[in-house]
């Protein structure tokens, strides 16, 4: 069971109302995403990828910028590395640089 | 922004474009420079107007992302010397630059492929996001 820090960014920080959070009792990452969607259900409603130490995990599907689902959001997946004490999860919104 | 290179608080001023070019000039391999420079764009969304926009990033991931992106760009164009990237954070006004990308080759050529691929992969791989803020104070995410 790990502790993870957690990471919110863009829109996704409007829903939640603070930046980091942290994620206990943990044993997959799918524990940890399905803890911070009972928090903050209307995460739920945007897309995001996942990264893990500052390394995205992969997605199967590619995202494209809008706020709108068009493809499902990652879900608990055993390819997923078991999440360690102290390591650092961000959800990231579709990119939207330049 | 401590730290990181690539970011930049607030607009990025003309002048730091014009001094960032005059540095490459004891690089005498360097034929050619091609510079990206995107600016804000004061769209208008149904009937409100862009004022602004506010850019906020990943801060700790850019710096791996850029290295990943640099790699990939070398391996492609054989011919580049070298390429900077400045991103700015924070409220960025409609009529001023947010993103400059310099690149620097031997020949022209491969200064305008390498600096199209250089974008595209800047809109898809770093993790930069922005709201749109408008004259009547209300926003929006892109």
């Amino acid at each position: 069971m790990a502790t993870v820090k957690i990471l919110y960014f863009g829109s996704i920080r409007d829903i939640t109302g603070c930046s980091t959070d942290t994620v206990t009792d943990c044993s997959t990452i799918g524990e940890i995403l399905e803890q911070i969607i009972k928090r903050y259900p209307a995460i739920e409603g945007i897309r995001y990828q996942i990264s893990l130490n500052r390394q995205l995990l992969p997605h199967p599907a590619p995202q494209t910028s809008n706020l709108k689902p068009q493809t499902p959001n990652p879900k608990p997946d055993t390819r997923y590395p078991i999440p360690a004490d102290g390591d650092e999860i961000a959800l990231l919104p579709p990119f939207a640089g330049g | 922004m401590e730290g990181n290179k690539h970011l930049m608080q607030g607009p990025i001023p003309a002048a730091f474009i014009a001094e960032q070019i005059g540095r490459h000039s004891d690089k005498l391999n360097i034929g050619a420079h091609a510079f990206f420079l995107g600016q804000v764009r004061s769209d208008c969304v149904e009937g409100k107007t862009v004022t602004a926009i506010e850019y906020s990033a990943y801060e700790e991931m850019i710096l791996p992302v850029v290295k990943t992106l640099k790699e990939d760009l070398f391996n492609r164009f054989s011919d580049l010397v070298c390429l900077h990237i400045w991103h700015s954070i924070g409220v960025v006004k409609a009529g001023e630059a947010s993103l400059l990308v310099i690149i620097s080759t031997g020949h022209r050529k491969e200064a305008f492929q390498a600096l199209e691929a250089c974008v595209e992969l800047i809109k898809e791989k770093l993790p930069v996001w922005k709201k749109e803020l408008f004259s009547d104070g209300t926003a929006r995410w892109i």
